[in-house]
């Protein structure tokens, strides 16, 4: 059988036909394909960005049918309908001026430094055979500080609640007091999903450093870990200790005591806030 | 006091059976061996051991309702197809032999680790209709169309997902990274 090269351009890494649009492509590595990345003309809004795409097609493909056969970003949509940033990729065919491609000399961002010195963390920690018992104490002071003059204003127990909205992420509560970042973090997905099945407390890291506290438990955040979200709400502090436990392994159990107050927000409306969508300038 | 114990009774048992009811909506459904017709899901499922799909000219797994995940868990799906042999025609027959289809369902996810490999068509299709899906840590691999391919899908997030070797065309010769 003797391809066209129409045929064999329909085959790809990660495809975007149709009328799709408003989707998020990032951080994939995508390689060995006829193209890497195809959008179609139709296909719109859609934000292509932090991927690796090489090697796409492969170097006996491109000899035999020629370059035209694909790329690893082949663009039909208009230029600006889509947006392609950060990509570590060679070969580009569209109409996009400049090209996307080639870019190879963009340096790590700091997430990709943050996941590979917690990935480093977790190897070292892995050596050790069994966990131990710990009982920890925090107070709020170690937390990261809120912004000054960003952060809504709380009431005190027994106040009239007033009604605040905190934007944030929705983090296992224990582990970002531990470690704010490592928690936040996407590689902490896995392990804050592991914990949230445990019964480990869910709260919402908000934009200006506060940590809030659902009244209701986990019940409205379980579906949301990791996820941005807007919650509004009555906010109250609460003086009172906390004790979060969670299970280390089959035996042992770690305790950890907040001390020194919380914020505990009763949640009235809560939405999702989905990707954001950058374009360049 | 008879009559008050059977009530008793009676009562605990529509409980226990309201629970395993309740349990049996919530519980996740297990995926393994091989799959010779479309399974579709209807809850959180997950594949327990490496699976071999089966299917002739349709999807190996199709998701039947919204707000489900499906986790790989480390394992593999794997088709018929052995690119570039067996392969669906192009334009036609194109039929779906595609390994995983949301099939129009919203906000549905489909998580890794793991492999979806040597189907037909698409590894993974986020069909028309379907909104806000998930696809992370996902490799698709040796696939004889596209490894993830949205066809008119919006607002999702296809995210940290290896994508590699993924045409069928008799005279391509293997690629790699």
């Amino acid at each position: 059988m003797t391809p066209t090269n129409n045929a064999l351009s329909n085959s790809f890494g990660v495809g975007l036909v149709g009328d799709s649009s408003g989707n998020l492509i990032e951080r994939n590595t995508i390689g060995g394909n006829t193209n890497g990345v195809r959008v179609v003309s139709s296909a719109s809004d859609n934000t292509i960005q932090r991927n690796i795409i090489s090697g796409n097609p492969p170097i006996q493909v491109s000899t035999t049918f020629g370059a035209s056969v694909g790329a690893d970003i082949r663009d039909m949509s208009p230029p600006g309908a889509n947006v392609f940033e950060d990509n570590r990729c060679l070969t580009y065919m569209g109409l996009m001026a400049p090209a996307p491609c080639p870019s190879i000399s963009k340096p790590d961002n700091d997430e990709d430094q943050q996941e590979r010195d917690i990935a480093a963390f977790g190897r070292s920690r892995l050596t050790i055979p069994r966990a131990s018992l710990i009982d920890a104490i925090f107070r709020p002071s170690g937390w990261p500080r809120p912004s000054a003059g960003a952060s809504p204003q709380p009431r005190q127990a027994g106040d009239p609640p007033n009604i605040v909205t905190v934007t944030g992420k929705v983090v296992d509560a224990a582990c970002f007091m531990l470690h704010a970042p490592a928690a936040t973090a996407a590689s902490h997905k896995d392990c804050g999903a592991a914990c949230l099945a445990r019964g480990v407390p869910l709260a919402i890291a908000a934009d200006d450093g506060g940590l809030y506290f659902p009244a209701d438990g986990n019940q409205r955040l379980k579906s949301l870990l990791n996820a941005r979200v807007r919650a509004s709400g009555p906010v109250v502090e609460k003086h009172d200790p906390m004790e979060l436990k969670m299970p280390v392994g089959d035996k042992n159990q770690m305790v950890v005591r907040v001390e020194g107050g919380y914020k505990q927000i009763t949640i009235q409306t809560l939405e999702k806030i989905l990707a954001v969508k950058r374009r360049p300038a | 006091m008879s009559h008050f114990l059977s009530r008793q009774i009676t009562i605990s048992v529509f409980f226990v059976l309201g629970l395993l009811v309740c349990g049996a909506r919530t519980q996740a459904t297990d995926i393994s061996d091989t799959i010779s017709t479309t399974l579709t899901i209807f809850e959180d499922s997950k594949l327990v051991g490496d699976v071999t799909c089966d299917v002739a000219g349709a999807p190996c797994i199709k998701f039947g309702a919204p707000g489900i995940t499906l986790r790989l868990n480390g394992f593999t799906l794997k088709g018929r197809a052995s690119p570039p042999n067996n392969c669906t025609g192009f334009p036609t027959p194109f039929v779906p032999e595609d390994g995983i289809t949301t099939a129009g369902q919203s906000n549905v996810a489909i998580l890794g680790p793991g492999l979806v490999r040597n189907f037909a068509r698409m590894g993974i299709l986020l069909s028309l209709g379907s909104s806000q899906v998930r696809v992370e840590r996902v490799t698709a691999a040796d696939n004889c169309f596209s490894g993830i391919l949205l066809s008119g899908a919006t607002n999702s997030d296809i995210t940290h997902n290896v994508s590699v070797r993924n045409f069928g065309f008799a005279g391509t010769a293997c690629g790699g990274t």
